[in-house]
């Protein structure tokens, strides 16, 4: 078949990419807020860009490509690129893309390839964004039915994978010569480390999770998530051994059970006044240290439902009490 | 009022210098605009207000009694925020007016901000030694403002008497529904007056919102009613009912349920407490003592005996000072009295 391109000129059909471009633009930026968004409350830590095809990449891909209809068949003319931390957490985010988006298709690189074959890594979504985030209802922007019927692609890497696409980039297209077949080797080598790399962190955070003594500050770790949703500043886990062993044992129920059955019922009563509280410290360089912990969300909690055992036992050693009575003025308690 | 849901948005200072023969309201120094803010500044504001307020403030609303142009302006901000400055030039010299002589000079601060979602003003009167002056900070298009950041730093620096703060919201459309915290950190426990009459009726315009005879019966009758409910041991019940009882009796102006609790219930039994009182809608915050509608039930203590029915009766102080109770499973007989008998007398 011949190429679009071929048959009129490659001018007209850039023009005619630029002309549609911007809604391409808006819907790259509509998923990138919903999805920056619903990945926060869902306790993802996760880095969200997006970015609208370039003229002349798209042109490129015509012509690479040989497609007939370039205009319906390039799929990635909205892009949107999440990475997370752990191949583990790749998963997650396919769970919050179902509630936003139909997924046409999915494409986990490594089931393409042989097994002994190496290459580029992740998974990557044909998206058809659901009418609800196109709406003004869905909380972020106005009404846009403009991009009804548009698609997207998204990719999704741990972060060892980003770096491995990053770079095999580099050294794999932007030579301006083929590489020797040892320096391919190399690369090739580079991909299998990729591999070794995710797995091995998967495997070590298993054995590490079924430690007896993971459990408290397994507390900690799952506090993470529900912090997200107020701060994107990265915990301190070795400030967090300093009380969350002492906070976890004010209640009584297995640490297991602490956030599901104290914290997440405080957060649902005290949603809006938390947010203004992180929003109102957010850049305020002197706030408390222990405000962008995970044990915030414990320290609060007690604050509010038993200010009294929390003070008594407060781990005056480690932590000075001015720490907690600063908590305690946040939050609006006198202890 | 949900003090940890107050956020500090725009701050404007004023210098208020002491009424005396010697001044004029010329002296004032007004602010033309909000000082400069940052984050940082906001939260110091927020946290010193809160911290005065949760510890010694008082329930307030409107007093249609006072003249005070105080509640009238606070309106006229609330619903304009543009109407900050000069709404708070004249508090600034309804402070002067108002103040005795005695009175030290002082920073007004007026600060707009949000309590529970809503807006509201904070209002401070800061008291700074004579010899000193906030920076003043000159303004590009002229005119000049207070650096807030210097007065952080006096405020740290000991240089400023802390403190009379008040915070006021209006829920309603009219100033009948004027409402907030007021607080004088300088006159403690001690004064006949907790909030000096100065600041709260003749400037704030206000009154606290339960009588005082009413919020003091109120906290002593939910009290007792706890005791009696929800606490199981009858050593554990006369120790509190005693110390209720040397609450009402001491020889102090105010009441705070909270300190009450910290000094004499035990700490698993805090919470419970609180929580019994808030939903009782009895007065959690700082209550002005007048034992007026409770004078009998407050002078004698009575302990009446399980098997015998025997009953000991007396002033509280002298059943804290010459009785013991002690637990029943405890070696010591449960009820013990260390003193000589002095008279023996038939009855009947």
């Amino acid at each position: 078949m011949r190429s679009a391109v071929a048959d009129s000129s490659y001018t007209e059909l850039a023009e005619a990419y630029e002309e549609e471009r911007p809604r391409f633009e808006a819907l790259a930026e509509r998923l990138n807020a919903v999805l920056t968004r619903d990945l926060r409350a869902a306790g993802v830590y996760s880095e969200v860009s997006s970015r609208a095809k370039e003229i002349g990449s798209f042109v490129k891909k015509a012509l690479r490509e040989g497609y007939a209809d370039p205009l319906a068949e390039i799929g990635d003319k909205a892009g949107v690129r999440v990475i997370v931390p752990y191949l583990e957490d790749v998963r997650r985010v396919e769970d919050v893309v179902e509630g936003i988006c139909t997924v046409e298709d999915r494409e986990q690189k490594l089931d393409a390839l042989a097994y002994d074959e190496l290459g580029y890594l992740g998974v990557h979504l044909e998206l058809a964004p659901k009418p609800e985030i196109l709406s003004a209802r869905g909380g972020v922007g106005p009404d846009a039915p403009e991009l009804a019927g548009l698609r997207a692609e998204l990719q999704v890497h741990s972060k060892a994978q980003s770096a491995w696409a990053v770079v095999s980039h580099d050294l794999l297209y932007k030579p301006p010569v083929e590489s020797p077949e040892d320096a391919k080797r190399a690369i090739t080598r580079l991909v299998a480390l990729v591999e070794l790399f995710d797995g091995e962190v998967d495997r070590l955070r298993k054995v590490i999770e079924s430690d007896p003594d993971y459990a408290e500050m397994a507390v900690a770790a799952e506090l993470d998530d529900r912090l997200l949703r107020f701060t994107s500043r990265a915990p301190d886990r070795k400030l967090s051994l300093l009380s969350v062993p002492y906070l976890v044992h004010l209640y009584e129920c297995p640490p297991g059970e602490v956030v599901s059955l104290y914290v997440d019922p405080f957060l649902e009563g005290n949603r809006q006044k938390l947010s203004d509280i992180y929003e109102a410290y957010a850049d305020d360089p002197t706030a408390n240290p222990l405000l962008t912990q995970p044990e915030a969300l414990l320290i609060f909690e007690r604050l509010q439902n038993d200010r009294d055992r929390l003070r008594e036992g407060w781990p005056v050693d480690d932590l000075s009490l001015e720490l907690l009575e600063n908590m305690a003025l946040i939050i609006g308690v006198d202890i | 009022m949900d003090l940890g849901t107050f956020f500090v948005d725009q701050i404007v200072v004023h210098d208020v210098p002491r009424n005396s023969t010697s001044t004029t309201p010329e002296d004032i120094t007004y602010s033309d605009a909000p000082s400069e803010l940052n984050a940082e500044l906001r939260n110091f504001f927020k946290e010193k207000t809160t911290q005065s307020l949760g510890r010694h403030g008082y329930a307030v609303e409107h007093d249609p009694e006072q003249s005070s142009p105080v509640p009238g302006l606070t309106q006229a901000i609330l619903a304009d925020p543009a109407e900050l400055v000069p709404a708070s030039c004249d508090i600034a010299r309804h402070l002067y007016d108002s103040q005795p002589a005695v009175s030290n000079p002082g920073l007004l601060v007026a600060m707009l901000g949000r309590l529970e979602g809503g807006a509201c003003l904070g209002i401070l009167k800061l008291e700074r030694e004579d010899a000193i002056r906030v920076e003043e900070t000159a303004l590009p298009g002229g005119g000049k403002t207070f650096s807030v950041a210097h007065l952080r730093d006096l405020m740290l620096g000991k240089h400023t008497r802390l403190f009379k703060a008040s915070i006021f919201r209006l829920p309603g459309a009219d100033l009948a529904s004027l409402e907030g915290f007021a607080s004088d950190d300088q006159r403690g426990y001690n004064p006949t007056t907790e909030v000096a009459t100065f600041f709260l009726a003749r400037f704030l315009g206000a009154r606290l919102r339960t009588a005082p005879d009413v919020a003091t019966k109120t906290f002593f009758e939910v009290t007792q009613s706890w005791i009696e409910s929800k606490v199981d041991q009858p050593e554990k019940k006369a120790r509190y009912e005693i110390a209720l009882l040397g609450e009402m009796n001491r020889q102090a102006p105010a009441i705070s349920p909270n300190a009450f609790a910290n000094e004499n219930l035990e700490v698993g039994d805090r919470q419970g407490y609180r929580d019994f009182l808030a939903e009782a809608e009895a007065p959690t915050a700082s209550i002005e003592k007048d034992l007026k509608l409770i004078s009998a039930k407050v002078s004698r203590l009575s302990m009446r005996f399980a098997e015998s029915k025997l009953k000991l009766t007396g002033p509280p102080d002298d059943i804290d000072k010459f009785v013991t109770v002690n637990p029943e499973d405890s070696e010591a007989a449960p009820v013990e009295i260390h003193d000589r008998i002095d008279e023996i007398s038939g009855g009947g």
